[in-house]
């Protein structure tokens, strides 16, 4: 029974790795877009001055 | 302008994860509640419908990658290496766990973790492909470079794939052939390996946006830092 659950445990725990690996790298990618999107769509006016300097 | 098209699939991705996590925690329950214990080896040959299960994806996998590959070499856009890239990830997955679970049982079954039989040593030969494709493709820069020197090794590891599957009819060895199983052990086998298929080619698709996702982040953050004169971030920091 050890042998089972102990494989199963393994397994469970590469894959939940794996996913949640991605997820939260999903997630901040989607972030830096929203996030460069909002920065491009800005008209200079809208910039920091010192970034216009 | 569009919004950006980060959230469009966000609704998608979470309903189609909600469905897949439902498909595993069926057949998980089905596998220590509703199929039946093996008079000889008790328990252990519980690890059967996982083995069976990621064995099947990870073969699967090598040949999505192949045909993956083969659509980059035809059509020379990056969009097919990025399924490739996903389909090797999960695939060399599949095959370590495969590896594992597969010993676990041997240990059970035969006495011995491991043994040089030709559906083990054909495994473990898909599994170093794997790890190699992994390997040569972070050590390239270049997208496209990596995507034509992926997909010619893709192309070779699915040489593999039928040695694996006929190993057992070609050579002599221990590993079970196709062992007579009860209806119900069939039913469990059948529906655990339908959910493993659908949790690892949800994992191949959420990994494929991922990269899609990180393309589109270099793009942009180039397109920004010409607007505003901002430091340039590499493509590794955004991945």
């Amino acid at each position: 029974m050890e042998t089972l659950l102990a494989t199963y445990a393994i397994a469970a725990l590469a894959v939940g790795a794996y996913a949640a690996r991605l997820v939260i790298g999903t997630g901040r990618l989607s972030r830096r877009l929203r996030q460069l999107h909002t920065q491009v769509d800005r008209k200079p006016e809208q910039l920091p001055a010192k970034r216009i300097a | 302008m569009n919004g950006p098209p980060v959230d469009r699939c966000s609704h998608v991705t979470i309903a189609a994860g909600a469905v897949v996590a439902c498909l595993v925690l069926t057949s998980l329950l089905m596998i220590f509640f509703i199929a039946p214990t093996e008079s000889t080896m008790g328990d252990v040959q519980r690890i059967v419908y996982l083995h069976v299960s990621v064995a099947w994806c990870g073969l699967a996998a090598m040949v999505a990658m192949g045909c993956c590959g083969a659509m980059y070499l035809l059509r020379r856009r990056i969009e097919w290496d990025f399924w490739s890239q996903a389909a090797s990830e999960v695939g060399w997955l599949c095959a370590t766990l495969t590896l594992i679970t597969g010993s676990a049982w041997a240990h059970e079954a035969w006495g011995t973790w491991w043994t040089w039989e030709p559906r083990l040593t054909s495994s473990l030969v898909l599994w170093i492909m794997y790890a190699g494709i992994l390997l040569v493709r972070s050590s390239i820069e270049d997208p496209h470079r990596r995507g034509r020197v992926g997909a010619v090794l893709a192309i070779i590891g699915v040489a593999d794939v039928p040695l694996v599957l006929m190993a057992t009819r070609w050579f002599r060895g221990v590993h079970p052939i196709a062992p007579e199983m009860d209806p119900q052990m069939r039913l469990v086998l059948l529906v655990s390996v339908v959910s493993f298929t659908a949790l690892f080619a949800y994992l191949i698709v959420l990994r494929r946006r991922q990269l899609e996702l990180s393309e589109l982040a270099a793009e942009s953050e180039s397109s920004a830092s010409c607007a505003s004169g901002m430091p340039r971030l590499s493509h590794s920091q955004l991945t």
